[in-house]
């Protein structure tokens, strides 16, 4: 499973790093048809992706951070900045089972994912951040992010 | 316990659709499209009937759609209309009416009141032989009906079918039964000498090993979803356990109901999806009762048959 967990997260960084302001992408490395630009390119991409190695394997790093920058990181990679929107949360609902749904301001339903045991309140304001494989973050103005699943009709 | 009682625990937890879990995009994916086509012959006025309606998902759909008609919705469950279609309504002239608690049996509406009838996964629960006489009651003459009914070959089909293959019940009450104990004992010892009574740390074992067991594969593909999800739930309780004894036991008989209604709606799933036979048999009895039907087809995206499509005239 950690092993699994890693290359999810090596693949990401490659993207993200690749996808950063400094260089080119990976595809776009691809795409150059001089060999030696193309292997200047990828020399480039791959200092970059050690420096994020062993930027995410810091021990302060928590598992949602990783997570958080793959799901950017994929995001710029494939040349799309993130979608997001922003609502005020209306009502949270705490199930029985300790399940928690939050319903934005205009409607939209979203039930919690995370394992956080912190969860959003009535009255606060988030933005909607899409990330990676369709995933859907909550960011909270303080910086609080809860990966949820839109149930929204 | 009755097939309502399980349906109306499932819409009670503010679901939209029956199938959220099988198309991520909900009624904007095909689902949506085959709305917005079937929309487009739809008069401007009258009145359009939502068979098996539940929280009203569709009524979301037509109203992002523009669709001016008159709404009712019917599903002998206790249902809700969903918030996205009341923030929607607060801007929307269209009048809306829900009738909670009546099946597709018996409409307490009069005869010819609805121009349009639409069913997503709502019909087939339904008993036919009273359900399609009382269609053709409330169908104006012309009115028209789209149906999207459970295939026996569906990519729901299958998905519940999976579900109901890997619910184990035995374990599934084995973990309530241990967090009953561990419960039980938080209330007779110190909580801060709950690891020293046998009782409670046998349960937590037990739990462990549960947890071992369906949490730690890695590879998606084998991984038994049903009993993963249930077992996080499950884990939950942990989280209560410094919380008042009543809290705890609110907890334990909420993830016993819950699991209880999701088998229950899995098996009700499987035993209305129709195979071809059963389609043509469905269809007939439709032209009995003065309906032109259309030959059905089975409705696809890109993954495989998602249900019959069903649709006609009066």
């Amino acid at each position: 499973m950690e092993n699994f967990g890693y290359k999810i997260v090596l693949l990401a960084i490659l993207m993200s790093v690749a996808g950063g302001a400094r260089g080119a992408s990976l595809l776009d490395c691809a795409d150059i048809e001089s060999v030696e630009a193309r292997l200047a390119c990828y020399d480039e991409l791959a200092g970059r992706v050690e420096e994020k190695i062993s930027e995410s394997q810091a021990p302060a790093v928590s598992t949602q951070k990783r997570e958080v920058i793959r799901q950017e990181a994929a995001a710029v990679a494939i040349g799309q900045k993130p979608v997001t929107d922003a609502f005020t949360i209306k009502r949270a609902i705490r199930s029985k089972i300790m399940r928690m749904t939050y319903i934005g301001d205009d409607g939209r339903r979203f039930v919690d994912q995370s394992t956080h045991q912190v969860a959003f309140r009535a009255g606060d304001r988030v933005r909607l951040e899409r990330g990676f494989m369709g995933a859907k973050i909550l960011v909270r103005s303080d910086g609080l992010r809860l990966k949820v699943k839109e149930v929204t009709p | 316990m009755t097939e309502q009682a399980h349906w109306s625990a499932f819409w009670n937890q503010g679901h939209a659709t029956t199938f959220g879990d099988f198309f991520r995009d909900g009624y904007q994916g095909s689902i949506g499209r085959w709305i917005s086509e079937a929309s487009a012959a739809w008069p401007q006025e009258g009145q359009l009937l939502d068979l098996g309606c539940g929280n009203c998902g569709l009524l979301t759909s037509i109203l992002e759609l523009g669709c001016s008609l008159s709404y009712v919705g019917v599903d002998p469950a206790d249902v809700i209309v969903n918030e996205r279609a009341q923030a929607l309504l607060e801007t929307r002239p269209n009048t809306i009416q829900l009738l909670s608690g009546q099946g597709a049996e018996k409409v307490a509406l009069p005869d010819q009141s609805a121009q349009v009838a639409v069913s997503i996964f709502g019909f087939e629960y339904a008993q036919s032989a009273t359900a399609v006489p009382e269609l053709s009651r409330l169908l104006a003459s012309g009115g028209t009906f789209h149906f999207l009914m459970h295939h026996s070959e569906s990519i729901v089909t299958q998905m519940s079918k999976r579900a109901l293959d890997e619910y184990d019940k035995a374990e599934i009450d084995a973990v309530i039964a241990a967090l009953t104990v561990i419960s039980d004992r938080a209330e007779r010892v110190e909580l801060s000498k709950l690891k020293d009574d046998l009782l409670a740390e046998q349960a937590r074992t037990k739990i462990n090993e549960f947890a071992a067991q369906y949490l730690s594969e890695s590879d998606a593909k084998q991984t038994n979803v049903t009993m993963f999800e249930f077992m996080t739930t499950a884990l939950r309780f942990f989280k209560l356990v410094r919380q008042p004894s009543a809290k705890r036991l609110e907890f334990i008989e909420g993830l016993r109901l819950e699991y209880l209604h999701y088998r229950a709606r899995f098996e009700q799933m499987m035993s209305v999806a129709k195979n071809e036979a059963e389609i043509r048999g469905f269809c007939e009895l439709c032209q009995t009762y003065g309906l032109t039907v259309e030959a059905p087809q089975a409705f696809h995206d890109e993954r495989g048959i998602i249900a019959w499509k069903i649709s006609g005239t009066k």
